[in-house]
């Protein structure tokens, strides 16, 4: 009896795809810079225009690194939050992750442009749209796990998480009632995300906040296959529920939130992601699952990237644009196709 | 019968003193059943049976610890409940629950293999030992050739049969079934319950399980638990007969008890 199958080699082949999306991403661009001076720029060797290399290092490999990190969070908190609410619609952002964020984030752009005049629109940077929109999520997440605390029904939470992002929508609402034009444009630029905005130390203190993260997702891994069952299972098999449920949160308040805080509320990877993974890899186990939304959600983020920059055109689209049109289709084709769910 | 003579000195793997289940509430607790005192010994086949609201699956759920008992005492194999830890539990007391899984696209070995989480390292690692017991869980419930199937594509006896194989490989003293033979047609009922006999006898687990199949209970059990939410009757079936207790188990206006039959009849 042999009943564990590798996955070996859908793994080499995710691996081999990666690297292929990575070198697809940082070779195409509104610059046509041929191939073989993209490896030499990545492999710091010479190249026929020193204007290409500055394009590769301080545009191009900054933002195909963006794009794995965020594609593989997202993906990775919607496979936590998936199995932690058993609910396939679940998803990044259920427990008001991106709408805290908006809401700091509004309340910056438009409410500085409310109370300070010219002094306000000052303030408005990368730096303090990223500490906004994370204090945003904190707090709402901090809000959601205390009352995580008080109730015993994972369910509820579920609920109370969508309840709290109607909260903030319409904070939003009203704040953007009462904002001119200008600031609001800028406020809707930010909701379309964004993976072109990090220099190289914003992207290294992002890819410590989800090593910790994904960490922290890995040492969950057991009790995830527990909760399969349902939540009286996973207790009679010694399952610690509401620790569990504590480190699965915070794992996604941390990838989920630092994305959000750095790229913008990037929409549909982290909800569509684990179920195109799981049409490829048929397990229910985490062990498995795991690496392989990471994977996945790198290479799909890369490509959806790779498309929205509309190859040797100076145009770029907006990434959730993106993601959306392309992943939505193939979602759809692929539950077709199937005849089922698999969840 | 001839168990009931050396009852007193043996530990009992099981044991309820005065216990009263029901859900905490801020004015008082809603008790949905007391006075509950029984034993169960090491190889003990037993079901709890009363009519629906009664208090049978609290009741299972308390003994498992899914909820807590509101006063009096459960010992498990001579130690007082609240004294187990999570993970001391899950190597005593494993479940069979009536609640739906999450996902039906759990392979059989998959959701089997579950069962050994107890015992596996911080990421669930298999070992050797462990597949063992996997394979033979899956052996004595007779599906080893099922199990790469999906749950999706089981019937619901089959189901049945591998969720008791879960609760087997986590190889605990004893076992909690709530109605495992629900769904079922009487068939596959009857085989599940001998199933479970077998696996109490042969392998001296303590079985309890709830179910509305009085007439094949008191065939198949070495003891009872009637709820009636008055003495609550304990014994061994045919002691329990003697006593006239199924009698008054239901209302005699449509059906009654036949003791010759050990059945229930249609009052015509």
């Amino acid at each position: 009896m042999k009943p564990v199958r590798s996955y070996r080699i859908p793994f080499l082949l995710l691996l081999l795809l990666l690297v292929a999306a990575f070198l697809l991403n940082t070779g195409l661009g509104s610059v046509a810079i041929p191939l073989k001076d993209t490896f030499n720029a990545i492999l710091g060797r010479a190249v026929e225009e020193e204007s290409w290399r500055y394009i590769i290092w301080n545009y191009r490999l900054p933002k195909a690194f963006t794009a794995i990190l965020v594609g593989s969070g997202l993906s990775l908190s919607g496979l936590l939050m998936q199995t932690l609410f058993r609910n396939p619609l679940a998803g990044p952002f259920v427990l008001g992750i991106s709408s805290g964020a908006s809401l700091g984030v509004a309340l910056l752009i438009m409410g500085s442009g409310l109370i300070s005049g010219w002094v306000g629109s000052l303030l408005i940077n990368d730096v303090t749209l990223a500490l906004a929109a994370s204090a945003g999520s904190f707090l709402v997440l901090l809000a959601v796990i205390g009352v995580a605390a008080r109730i015993k029904d994972t369910m509820a939470l579920l609920i109370i998480g969508l309840m709290f992002g109607s909260v903030t929508t319409a904070v939003v609402t009203v704040l953007s009632y009462f904002s001119n034009a200008e600031k609001l444009r800028q406020y809707i630029f930010w909701s379309y995300g964004s993976l072109g905005n990090l220099s190289w130390p914003q992207l290294g203190l992002l890819g410590l906040i989800l090593l910790v993260g994904t960490g922290l997702s890995i040492l969950s891994i057991k009790p995830l296959n527990a909760l399969l069952l349902g939540e009286h299972y996973a207790r009679s098999m010694g399952t610690s529920l509401q620790r569990s449920r504590y480190i699965i949160i915070g794992a996604t308040g941390l990838l989920a939130g630092a994305i959000t805080a750095f790229a913008g509320p990037v929409a549909f990877i982290g909800l569509a992601v684990p179920h195109l993974t799981r049409q490829i890899f048929d397990t229910t186990d985490h062990k498995v699952l795991v690496p392989a939304v990471i994977l996945y959600g790198a290479i799909l983020l890369l490509l959806c990237d790779t498309l929205a920059q509309v190859p040797s055109s100076s145009y770029v689209l907006p990434i959730n644009a993106i993601t959306s049109v392309i992943g939505a289709p193939v979602v759809i084709w692929l539950l077709v196709r199937k005849r089922k769910m698999i969840f | 019968m001839s168990r009931t003579m050396n009852t007193e000195q043996k530990e009992f793997a099981l044991e309820a003193a005065q216990l009263a289940v029901g859900y905490p509430a801020k004015q008082g607790a809603r008790i949905v059943a007391d006075k509950i005192s029984f034993g169960l010994q090491a190889g003990d086949f037993a079901a709890i049976v009363g009519v629906n609201g009664i208090g049978k699956s609290t009741l299972l759920r308390t003994l498992g610890q899914v909820q807590s008992p509101l006063s009096g005492q459960v010992s498990l194999i001579g130690r007082n409940l609240d004294s187990f830890k999570n993970r001391e539990l899950a190597e005593t007391v494993s479940l069979v629950l009536t609640e739906p899984l999450a996902t039906k696209n759990l392979a059989v070995w998959e959701l089997v293999q579950l069962g050994r989480q107890p015992y596996t390292n911080w990421i669930g690692k298999l070992e050797a030992a462990d597949k063992e017991k996997i394979a033979e869980a899956l052996a004595m419930v007779g599906l080893q050739n099922s199990h790469s199937k999906k749950c999706y594509e089981l019937s619901d006896g089959q189901m049945q049969k591998v969720l008791i194989a879960r609760a087997l490989a986590q190889d605990t003293p004893l076992m909690l079934l709530d109605e495992p033979t629900t769904h079922l047609d009487l068939y596959h009922k009857v085989q599940i319950l001998k199933l479970l006999q077998r696996i109490s006898h042969e392998m001296k687990k303590t079985i309890l399980f709830t179910t509305h199949e009085i007439g094949l209970a008191i065939q198949l059990c070495d003891r009872m638990l009637i709820l009636d939410n008055q003495e609550n009757p304990f014994g061994a079936p045919c002691e329990l007969i003697e006593q006239k207790r199924f009698e008054s188990l239901f209302p005699g206006d449509i059906i009654s008890f036949d003791s010759q039959t050990g059945n229930f009849k249609i009052v015509s």
